[in-house]
């Protein structure tokens, strides 16, 4: 119980949810807007990915900071893009494998990060999940709202891409690389 | 060749932190993105931070005690698998067990009627209130006794299909299905009596689910389960 005094008594709480939805609502708004072109939708993405957000938010340990900007950028990526593949009448993997989320500029390593950074939304956030903020499957799947077998499924099929994409690119260059 | 051999750990690594650089230069800067939400949307959101504020209360506790009944709102992740384990005679109420806890899950639509208040006509003596919550989804009451370090908290909320009461009792918990003034109710028993024991009563007739987490004696927590008497009904 004293640590629940503590927490009363400190007055501020640098990681408040009400601290994190003023910080990143407005740029949020801004990258489901790119993606949904539509304010109404935008906003919904917006609420769903404060819910998921919410759900996980033991995992943020510090509000402002690089790596929580990216984490709820990709989240509202990642809930926009639900909204729109509600409308598709693609299967889910042709939806993955032909929807792009915010354009990225080229890393420019001319490798597997520019390779990364051009895949479809889908495929690119569940690396960066993974990979850079270094989440694992079973942390992942109520990020995304699906089950651990489909993150995986997703991993497997986002490096499938990446693999694919670099096969693309080394015919054009005559050569292959290992990673 | 595994799937996941494509690649090696550290070489996905780097490439991810170069993506991930590149995403946020992309992204603009605080000022450009000021915007006034739509009155829907901000009635959403205040739903939601209310709720989560609830939730960080609970959780709070929960890294101190071996047990916690935290109550988070439907839209804050239901897509699990439960598996029953018991059912409520009229079925306003299920008991269900997941991983390591139990659910109680509640069939009835939200209400929109505001919460009665309940009071406490006796408490361990000794104890202080020092925390009190009060909105139209949950009540909640902390009280606390500086000099011995025992306290209890007091919450409870509507028993309707935007609640998940959740009790995650730790190894060696165990659990007695009773009940208090005439409702039934859950004792869950700590092994080690410096944790938290959790008693929780579902007033069938008022549709409220009570919880009462304490650090206290067994037969205190009963007692003061046994008093808590309505003391308002707000007009809707």
């Amino acid at each position: 119980m004293m640590v629940y005094l503590q927490m009363l008594d400190a007055g501020g709480d640098e990681r408040s949810f009400t601290r994190l939805y003023d910080t990143y609502r407005g740029l949020m708004f801004y990258v489901a807007r790119q993606i949904l072109k539509n304010d109404e939708d935008a906003e919904d993405a917006v609420h769903e990915a404060f819910c998921a957000i919410a759900k996980n938010f033991s995992k943020i340990s510090e509000i402002n900071c690089p790596k929580t900007r990216s984490y709820v950028v990709i989240i509202v990526e990642r809930k926009a893009i639900d909204i729109l593949r509600k409308r598709s009448r693609l299967s889910q993997v042709a939806f993955e494998e032909t929807t792009y989320g915010l354009p990225l500029p080229p890393p420019g390593d001319h490798g597997l990060a520019d390779a990364m950074a051009a895949l479809p939304a889908q495929y690119r956030e569940v690396l960066l999940l993974r990979y850079e903020h270094g989440y694992v499957v079973r942390e992942i799947a109520p990020m995304l709202g699906v089950k651990q077998d489909a993150v995986q499924k997703l991993l497997w099929r986002a490096k499938a891409a990446l693999r694919k994409k670099l096969d693309e690119e080394d015919e054009a260059y005559g050569e292959r690389r290992v990673f | 060749m595994a799937r996941e051999e494509f690649f090696d750990e550290m070489a996905l690594r780097r490439a991810a932190a170069r993506t991930n650089e590149s995403l946020l230069s992309v992204l603009p800067g605080p000022g450009a993105c000021e915007r006034s939400f739509s009155e829907r949307f901000l009635a959403k959101m205040e739903k939601l931070l209310k709720r989560q504020s609830n939730w960080r209360i609970r959780h709070a506790v929960l890294r101190y005690a071996a047990a916690i009944l935290i109550t988070v709102s439907l839209t804050l992740g239901t897509l699990l698998v439960f598996s029953p384990e018991a059912r409520a005679s009229l079925t306003q109420w299920v008991r269900e067990k997941y991983e390591n806890g139990i659910i109680y899950r509640f069939h009835n639509e939200p209400s929109h009627k505001l919460l009665p208040l309940y009071e406490l006509t006796w408490i361990p003596e000794g104890m202080e209130q020092k925390q009190i919550h009060y909105n139209e989804f949950s009540y909640g009451t902390f009280y606390y006794n500086d000099e011995t370090e025992q306290g209890f908290s007091l919450d409870y909320s509507y028993m309707d299909n935007s609640s998940l009461p959740t009790v995650i009792p730790e190894e060696g918990c165990t659990v007695t299905h009773t009940e208090v003034n005439g409702c039934p109710a859950d004792f869950y028993q700590m092994l080690d009596n410096r944790n938290t024991n959790v008693l929780v009563i579902l007033d069938e007739d008022a549709n409220i689910i009570f919880s009462i987490a304490a650090n206290i004696d067994k037969d205190s927590i009963f007692n003061i389960a046994e008093h808590i008497v309505l003391s308002k009904t707000p007009k809707n």
